[in-house]
């Protein structure tokens, strides 16, 4: 009888434990169908993440695939945005971080392209290069941001980073065409000048990207030569 | 990195978390009591690590060997003792039976065309003293043959010309010196061929808490701080991303070209793990080292050893958040090392091997080594020396 008890323990331990978590899967899950069932606003508000409503309960999902699922809009939701609505959405996604895990960074992009229906989306749109130039010209770094951004003009390094990897991508079409490719010029222009001027934010990290848009989308931004060769030099590495 | 502004981003950082999602009080006391713990472990095993060798190969060179066939045997090149030694035996008899079954004990290894010159003995069939020669050859016969009467050994005739056995005693120092180098395979009576099974991991402060610095070339520094990183210029974030130290286990296998320097390769598999807001990426390699060790100096059973080499690297897996990732490309690295060797018996070797390595490709998943690509590797293991006939 001892024996039986002694192995026995061990296995209902483990059930009691596989049960919370199955629990919490599904506390998250009910979480998850609320959001997207009333957490959203109107058709022109952006989307709003499990992470912003429950940070906690969105890093405790151990997997990407858990990660992306949580933050998979329903198709109806994503097509009842307008496209800067969804244009917003992205800055605020919350796997941009990911940009972090990678020293490519388009396999960054591409990985949440690949996996994300609002990304998707966003690009397949027609007016997505002009939804998102307007976007890009108004972001700047919020150097006291944290993990989530208070808004959707001061943002978080990583989102802004993302945001300009993924408008260098070229998943999205039409930026280096016409007015868009102008006001990207001036738009680039100018966040290079402000980083440069901030000895918080004149580095490699900040500029790069710039310069990567600047030569993705043929914009002729100038940066300093160390900057050019980093970011030449990166792209062969890769 | 600012040092000032601690407390700042620090605050920052907890008031990030939503009221619901903080810890109780004394909460974070507890995570920075429990940061602080793991570090200091860490911190006690490289030290333990660093320590283990120069302790064992300080006990090994200071402890008096035990083993007591060999100081009572005292081989040496002359047959000088017979004179001494009868006024001994001949009082004590059992001691002669004890060298006896001594000799008898003693494993023999065949050595040829060396010091063949049997003992120059005016041998009787039998004296009534033991004579104590460098050839344990010319006694071993009588292991055999009818018994001796006790107190006494046979000697082998003058007149046999070849040895019977060409056995050589090879546990005392002057032999031990004839053994190879693990490092060069080399000794005196031809190449050798090393075996070594090694574990390394690389070394430095805690492990990196850093992003980006991959294309960066005057940008993010790493952080003291396991959960902060940052640029140079301050810019702070506050994504809890952590690179482990890569772990490495080894075979290798090395090759003597001359009396000082050997040829070495083998195959290592190495597992570097990071950490990002609770995502996990793992690649697994397997490494071909090449690389050209040199004898230093030795002292005693310590060898100090120097090389230099590149391996090639091959990503056999890679995984982040358990999605499968593509890493296509080889990397390749430089190194060069600085090891000591001690010898624990009389082929095998343990041996402690910093080495400094620089990665000249990165892997497209971030990593410590692309966030540190010059890097202290700390190795340890173990070497088998072998006979190459």
């Amino acid at each position: 009888m001892k024996r039986i008890l002694i192995y026995l323990l061990p296995l209902l331990l483990l059930a009691g434990c596989a049960k919370d978590f199955s629990e919490d899967i599904n506390s998250i899950g009910d979480k998850m169908t609320e959001l997207w069932t009333h957490g959203q606003g109107g058709s022109d508000d952006p989307i709003v993440f499990l992470q912003e409503v429950d940070y906690s309960a969105f890093v405790s999902l151990p997997t990407l695939y858990d990660r992306f699922s949580a933050c998979s809009a329903p198709e109806s939701l994503i097509n009842d945005k307008t496209t800067r609505a969804l244009g917003l959405s992205i800055l605020h996604y919350p796997l941009n971080s990911l940009i972090l895990a990678y020293n490519y960074y388009d396999s960054a992009v591409k990985t949440v392209y690949d996996n994300s229906p609002l990304h998707r989306a966003l690009a397949a749109r027609k007016d997505a290069a002009e939804a998102l130039v307007g976007i890009f010209e108004n972001t700047r770094i919020d150097k006291g941001a944290v993990l989530v951004a208070k808004d959707y003009e001061e943002i978080t390094l990583v989102d802004e980073l993302f945001l300009e990897y993924y408008l260098g991508s070229g998943l999205v079409k039409g930026l280096d065409k016409g007015s868009n490719k102008e006001r990207m010029k001036a738009a680039v222009t100018k966040k290079r000048d402000e980083r440069l001027a901030d000895p918080e934010l004149n580095g490699a990290l900040t500029l790069i990207p710039l310069a990567y848009l600047s030569e993705r989308l043929g914009l002729g931004v100038q940066f300093s030569t160390d900057i050019v060769n980093t970011m030449h030099q990166f792209i062969e590495d890769n | 990195m600012k040092t000032d502004n601690h407390n700042d981003w620090t605050d920052a950082f907890r008031e990030s978390f939503p009221e619901e999602a903080r810890p109780a009080a004394g909460g974070w006391e507890a995570v920075a009591g429990r940061m602080r713990r793991a570090a200091a472990r860490r911190r006690a095993a490289v030290a333990a690590a660093v320590l283990a060798l120069p302790v064992a190969g300080g006990v090994f060179f200071l402890t008096p060997r035990t083993d007591n066939r060999e100081p009572e045997i005292a081989v040496k090149e002359a047959p000088v003792v017979v004179a001494e030694v009868p006024d001994i035996v001949t009082d004590v008899p059992e001691l002669v039976t004890d060298i006896r079954e001594l000799v008898a004990d003693i494993p023999v290894r065949p050595k040829p065309a060396r010091n063949t010159v049997p003992a120059e003995v005016t041998a009787p069939t039998e004296v009534t003293a033991p004579v104590i020669t460098d050839r344990v050859a010319d006694v071993q016969p009588s292991r055999n043959d009818t018994p001796a009467t006790p107190g006494t050994i046979p000697v082998v005739p003058r007149e046999t010309k070849e040895p019977v056995v060409t056995a050589n005693v090879d546990w005392n120092d002057s032999a031990f010196e004839d053994y190879p180098d693990a490092v060069t395979g080399k000794a005196s009576g031809g190449r050798r061929l090393t075996i070594g099974l090694g574990a390394g991991t690389m070394a430095g402060g805690a492990p990196a808490a850093t992003t980006m610095t991959s294309m960066a070339n005057s940008m993010p520094t790493k952080s003291s701080s396991n959960n902060f990183w940052n640029n140079t210029s301050g810019v702070v974030f506050q994504h809890n991303y952590v690179h482990d130290f890569p772990r490495s286990l080894g075979l290798f296998a090395s090759y003597g070209l001359t009396d000082r320097i050997s040829l070495e390769s083998g195959l290592d598999f190495t597992r570097l793990h990071s950490k990002l807001d609770g995502i996990h990426t793992v690649m697994h390699f397997a490494g071909i080292p090449l690389r050209v060790n040199v004898n230093l100096f030795s002292a005693g059973p310590m060898e100090v050893y120097a090389g230099a080499g590149g391996k090639a690297e091959k990503c056999l897996k890679a995984t982040i958040g358990g999605m499968e990732y593509n890493e296509p490309k080889i990397q390749w690295s430089g190194s060069a090392l600085l090891g000591a060797q001690a010898r624990i018996t009389r082929s095998a070797y343990l041996y402690l091997q910093p080495e400094f390595s620089y990665y000249f490709t990165k892997t497209r998943l971030a990593s410590y080594r692309t966030e540190n690509r010059f890097g202290l590797t700390v190795n340890a293991g173990l070497r088998f020396s072998f006979a190459k006939n």
